[in-house]
């Protein structure tokens, strides 16, 4: 438990002790670390294997560039690999694991690949594994599937919530360091509405991590100030936490917010993570810069690590990386580094400055012109080789070896509307350049601005500029003082020499590899990403891109400036899918619509089925019943004998009212409605403006200007959507209102030959029921039990006397009860879906099954119904050739013979003759038992099929090796005079 | 005669209503809500009505006008949703000027309030709600779902209108959003 690293100072709480564990053994640490600064402060240098050699890493950074310090957070379901150690906030019982490492991170069997370097180097598969070819995929593959990758997934759903937001600004401030949090602050005296939002769990930035002054106080105590200040702003919202991944249309940026990562376990009902929508009219990229390495020969041991990164875990964490730390440096970074240790007491045991004119140091031995050369230590860094200015060469023992090759500007968001950053030569380093997205300014070191005092100013300038272009007046705020140090460096991307030197360690990419593009020709940058793999991954290459494509450039003679850049795309840190669903998954994935009766439904234990997002009432299941064929054929023959009702709200309801609704239905309808007298219902067939049928329904005529259209379940929102363009687009001259009313009926199917009698002691008196006064097809705004409005449309699915009658969705729960009360006399029995299919198919009703969009009015045998009267959508072009050809299809009853089952699917044969494509003659469409003929049935289409009837065909269903005999006949099983809907 | 009950939109003889948190969370029993479209050709007759009826007269898109008891909402070009006015009623008072259809069956209402509302409705709607003052209303998607949004009181109060087929998941999505604040 003793922390042997730790110094003393630091933005750590003491007082808070906390305990964790890192592969099983338990450590200590404070409030305020991070994995990363807990495990350095114990003395932990071996974090991890790298991806492809397994050789051992360790942490090399103190922010989310991260590309070695990759564990394992918690356990069993909540398990989640590949995070960033330097992310993580530390916890007390936080659990974390190493990766990527068998049977031990200490002791990793597959550590053997360092070994055959030589054959596993850049593209190694594009070249190897091709022979023979019958071990592609059973060998090749699953040893390539089982070597890939780092952590591993838990299996498990996760049982952690995830949120999903949005929030508008002014002003989108992203990232809180020394310029963000200046910005921030000007802004927000201004009034504009501000979020801030910054990636850590403490905002500052840099300014945590140095010992510089800000306004004669510590960075720390200044930023701290900052924060009060906004925070008592109700104009402002200040975001730790929370990294802004990606720059998405008209100023919106996705941020996600870790609510609940530091926790051990999110609160019941809490979101472990939210991913917002920030709508901002103007962002400001305060994202700083990140600091690259140096390539040189086993520049990857654990204990080499970022200069300033190595400042970071001294001043914020008040952790040590080693008892002795050399500097290598070919800028004045290394020297701050240098300073800093001292300060706090580590032994600096050389600064190794490869430029000859390094400035002096007055805190450890300078070696100026110097450069390593290699290290040495098996699990951890034990010293460096130096080949000095001279040529000479010196071995110098050290844990720790802290690298500055100079910094990046966190360019990336600048880039996800394909921006190009620049490259600018005195800093040696890309700044954003063209094609930063629109309403996206740039502040500080993310511009190349490095200096405190250069960062605070450029925050406020940025701020004050972008408020102005949306008319907001943001008065210059007062500038701490801070240091203006120039920033001084001479380009060293890579000492020679034979061994490997790392670029990019978290994809294990070598100086070697990016020779081997250039060897292969493949130069140009964005192929050598893809040829090594160079910058891929987690880190996006924030600490290994430039350094590849500089060695790509002295390779090819060119400057860097020439070379280029890759860019970068969101999201801009490893972003959890389940951020992205938030709360829809599982059966909240989407929203269900329940039918007004669905909860007596519910209450006679019905089976419900999904039908687009409704749920409804499948069957009605009776005890002793123990197969769903026995529930379906008892509802269907009851309905059938006296009455059955069934819940009918689902079919979409389009309220159509105007002066022209009659010309409007006349377009969009094949037949004519215009004539369909007031108090009618007219069938419709609706074609698309290919001639193919796009849906069909009823539609009444409520008065003269006002119809009720009906659709299908399924294309509800399709036909309203077609009409609303209809409307607007093809038509807007015509007086034409829509409204969907589909949600503010409940209606009901009453079907049966005594549908009239159940009826009658529901409706009220006045509304003569007699087939005369209401016959076929009628509809009525009537009232029922006592003065409830409601509608009654005489129409039927099932073939049988039937209604339907409509109230008020308030009315629906009691109206379904009431009708079961009225029909108890004639044992009345409720329907579900299944029923309902068994029913229209004995009738030959189409439904979407047969509707598939290949199907024209005239397959249907519904020609007629194409009116030659008038203009309608479809008309023309249901008339093609090919369409109207006589060996169409043909839509025809099947019957299957010999206690034979018709399958929907199957394809239609001639009774003898070869069964492939050539010679198919049609296919089923739908299929049922049918309890009223005691055989099983279908529908489908059939090449001349009206002409084919009586006729003996094979049914043929090769997917499920099925066939059958069937007997092509009359659609129409039931009553095909239609004397009992009339009756 | 057989007599019939209404239920609300989530299928019980008396509303839902309960407080989680900061946030009281209320199931409107029967919402009075009518829409209200303007008959092409009749559009000074139609602007003369609504003059007489709504305080401030029609709404520009995107807004609305009214006051506590009437409140007319845009929903689209010409196109209005009316809250404290029953179809009947509205029609009346249009006549020929408007096409009007009930919609208070079509509709699930739900009354928010508390201080949190704000944080709520953040993480359920892309409507600005923190900037919302008495009276604006907008349409808004909520879970996947079409809503209307109306703000009673800046901040503190507002009212959610979904389809009342799906009041159940806009009932999850409310009571789960105010649960993780």
């Amino acid at each position: 438990m003793t922390q042997t690293n730790r110094l003393d100072g630091g933005l750590i709480d003491r007082s808070t002790p906390l305990s964790f564990t890192f592969d099983g053994r338990t450590y200590g640490g404070f409030a305020g670390d991070t994995l990363a600064s807990a495990l350095v402060a114990n003395g932990v240098r071996l974090v991890g294997r790298s991806f492809k050699y397994h050789r051992p890493r360790g942490i090399i950074s103190a922010g989310s560039e991260e590309p070695n310090g990759l564990v394992e957070l918690r356990a069993g379901a909540r398990r989640e690999p590949n995070s960033r150690a330097t992310m993580t906030e530390l916890h007390d019982g936080l659990v974390a694991t190493s990766q990527n490492r068998f049977p031990s991170l200490r002791f990793d069997l597959m550590a053997v690949n360092d070994r055959f370097s030589a054959f596993l180097g850049a593209g190694f598969y594009y070249k190897t594994f091709m022979w023979p070819r019958a071990f592609w995929e059973r060998v090749y593959e699953p040893i390539i599937r089982r070597a890939a990758g780092l952590g591993s997934l838990s299996g498990a759903p996760d049982p952690d919530v995830y949120d999903r937001g949005f929030r508008h600004c002014d002003l989108l401030v992203i990232g809180a360091g020394p310029a963000g949090l200046m910005a921030a602050l000007t802004a927000g005296r201004a009034g504009a509405e501000v979020i801030l939002a910054d990636e850590d769990f403490r905002p500052g930035g840099r300014l945590l991590q140095e010992r510089i002054a800000v306004g004669g106080d510590s960075g720390a105590v200044w930023a701290d100030a900052v924060i009060a200040e906004l925070a008592s702003m109700p104009n402002v919202r200040v975001m730790p936490r929370s990294t802004v991944i990606g720059v998405f249309d008209h100023g919106i940026y996705g941020v996600l917010e870790r609510t609940g990562d530091h926790l051990q376990t999110p609160a019941e009902g809490k979101p472990r993570q939210v991913m917002w929508r920030v709508y901002a009219r103007r962002a400001l990229l305060c994202a700083g810069a990140t600091e690259r390495l140096i390539g040189f020969a086993d520049n990857d041991r654990p204990g080499i690590m970022q200069a300033g990164a190595v400042r970071g875990y001294v001043n914020r964490f008040a952790a040590a990386p080693a008892e002795q730390v050399a500097i290598f440096t070919n800028n004045d970074d290394g020297h701050r580094t240098a300073g800093d240790l001292a300060a706090a007491g580590v032994d600096v045991t050389a600064i190794i400055d490869s430029r000859p004119d390094a400035p002096a140091s007055d805190v450890a031995e300078l070696f100026a012109g110097a450069v390593v050369t290699g290290t040495s230590g098996r699990l951890g860094l034990g010293g460096v080789s130096l080949r000095l200015a001279d040529g000479g060469h010196k071995h110098i023992h050290c844990g720790a070896l802290a690298v500055s090759g100079g910094w990046n500007p966190n360019v990336h968001l600048t880039c996800h509307h394909r921006g190009r950053p620049v490259w600018q030569d005195d800093i040696a380093a890309f700044i954003p350049g063209e094609g930063v997205p629109p309403g996206l300014a740039v502040a500080g070191a993310a511009r190349g601005i490095f200096s405190t005092a250069g960062a605070l100013a450029d925050g406020a300038a940025q701020a004050v500029a972008q408020l102005d272009e949306i008319g907001i007046r943001a008065p210059a705020s007062k500038l701490p003082d801070s240091e203006d140090a120039g920033f001084a460096i001479s380009p060293l991307w890579h000492v020679p020499g034979k061994k490997r030197a790392w670029l990019d360690q978290q994809n294990d990419v070598t100086v070697k590899d990016v020779k081997l593009a250039h060897q292969e020709n493949f130069r140009a940058v964005e192929h050598l990403k893809r040829y090594t793999t160079l910058g891929m991954a987690g880190d996006q290459g924030r600490t290994s891109n430039v350094l590849g494509l500089a060695v790509m450039a002295e390779l090819t003679g060119r400057s860097i400036a020439e070379t280029g850049t890759t860019i970068y795309r969101p999201p801009y840190s490893p972003t959890p899918i389940a951020a992205f669903a938030g709360r829809s998954v599982g059966r909240e994935f989407r929203p269900t619509r329940l039918t007004p009766s669905h909860h007596w439904a519910a209450e006679q234990g019905a089976v419900f089925v999904e039908a687009g997002s409704w749920l409804r009432a499948q069957w009605f299941p009776r005890e002793g019943e123990t197969t769903w064929r026995e529930s379906v054929d008892r509802e269907v023959l009851a309905t059938r004998a006296s009455v059955g009702v069934c819940d009918v709200s689902t079919l979409g309801k389009i309220d159509i009212q105007g002066g022209d609704a009659g010309a409007f239905l006349d377009l969009v309808y094949s037949n004519t409605f215009s004539t369909l007298p007031v108090g009618k219902t007219r069938y419709g067939l609706m074609l698309r403006e290919d001639g193919m049928v796009m849906d069909d329904g009823t539609t009444a005529r409520l008065g003269e200007t006002h119809y009720l259209m009906t659709t299908t379940t399924a294309n509800a929102v399709g036909v309203y959507r077609h009409l609303e363009f209809v409307r607007q687009c093809l038509r807007p001259d015509m007086d034409v209102q829509l409204i969907s009313a589909t949600d503010s009926w409940a209606q009901f199917a009453v079907a049966g030959p005594n549908a009239r009698l159940v009826l009658q002691q529901i409706v009220d008196p006045q509304h003569d029921l007699a087939n005369d006064a209401f016959p076929f097809m009628a509809c009525a705004d009537i009232s029922v039990c006592g003065g409830v409005p409601a509608r009654l449309f005489r129409i039927s699915f099932s073939g049988e006397l039937a209604y339907e009658i409509a109230v008020p969705s308030r009315y629906g729960d009691a109206m379904i009860r009431a009708l079961m009360e009225a029909g108890e006399p004639f044992d009345i029995t409720p329907y579900g879906t299944e029923a309902l299919g068994v029913m229209r198919i004995e009738k030959g009703h189409v439904t979407g099954n047969e509707l598939n969009g290949t199907i024209t009015a005239r397959n249907l045998g519904m020609a007629r119904m194409v009116s030659s009267k008038k203009d309608s959508i479809g008309a023309v072009l249901a008339g093609r050739e090919a369409l109207v050809a006589e060996d169409g299809l043909c839509l025809v009853g099947l019957r299957a013979l010999d206690g034979g089952q018709v399958m929907a699917g199957s394809h239609l044969f001639d009774a003898a003759g070869p069964v492939d494509a050539a010679h198919d003659r049609g296919y089923v469409t739908s299929a049922a038992y049918s309890p009223h003929i005691g055989a099983s049935i279908g529908l489908g289409f059939l090449v001349r099929g009206a002409e084919r009837h009586g006729e003996v065909i094979r049914a043929m269903n090769p997917l499920e090796g099925r066939s059958a005999q069937v007997e092509i006949c009359s659609p129409h099983f039931i009553d095909p005079e239609g004397e009992r809907l009339r009756d | 005669m057989i007599s019939l009950e209404t239920t609300t939109a989530l299928g019980n003889k008396a509303p839902y209503d309960e407080t989680i948190g900061g946030l009281r969370i209320t199931e409107i029993a029967a919402p009075v809500l009518a829409s209200l479209a303007m008959r092409r050709g009749k559009a000074a007759g139609f602007k003369r009505a609504a003059a007489n009826i709504f305080a401030g007269g029609l709404p520009a898109p995107g807004t609305s006008s009214g006051d506590a008891d009437r409140r007319v909402i845009w929903m689209g070009p010409d196109q209005y949703l009316v809250e404290g006015m029953t179809g009947t009623e509205l029609g009346a008072a249009f006549g020929a000027h408007a096409a009007v259809t009930d919609q208070g069956d079509a509709w699930a209402g739900f009354e928010i309030s508390g201080a949190d509302c704000v944080a709520m409705l953040e993480r359920l709607s892309s409507a600005d709600s923190r900037r919302m003052t008495a009276g604006s209303a907008t349409r808004t998607p909520m879970h996947h779902m079409h809503c209307v949004l109306v703000c009673r009181k800046t901040g503190e109060a507002f009212t959610v209108y979904g389809p009342r087929s799906a009041a159940q998941s806009l009932h999850h999505a409310l009571t789960a959003a105010a649960a993780s604040l």
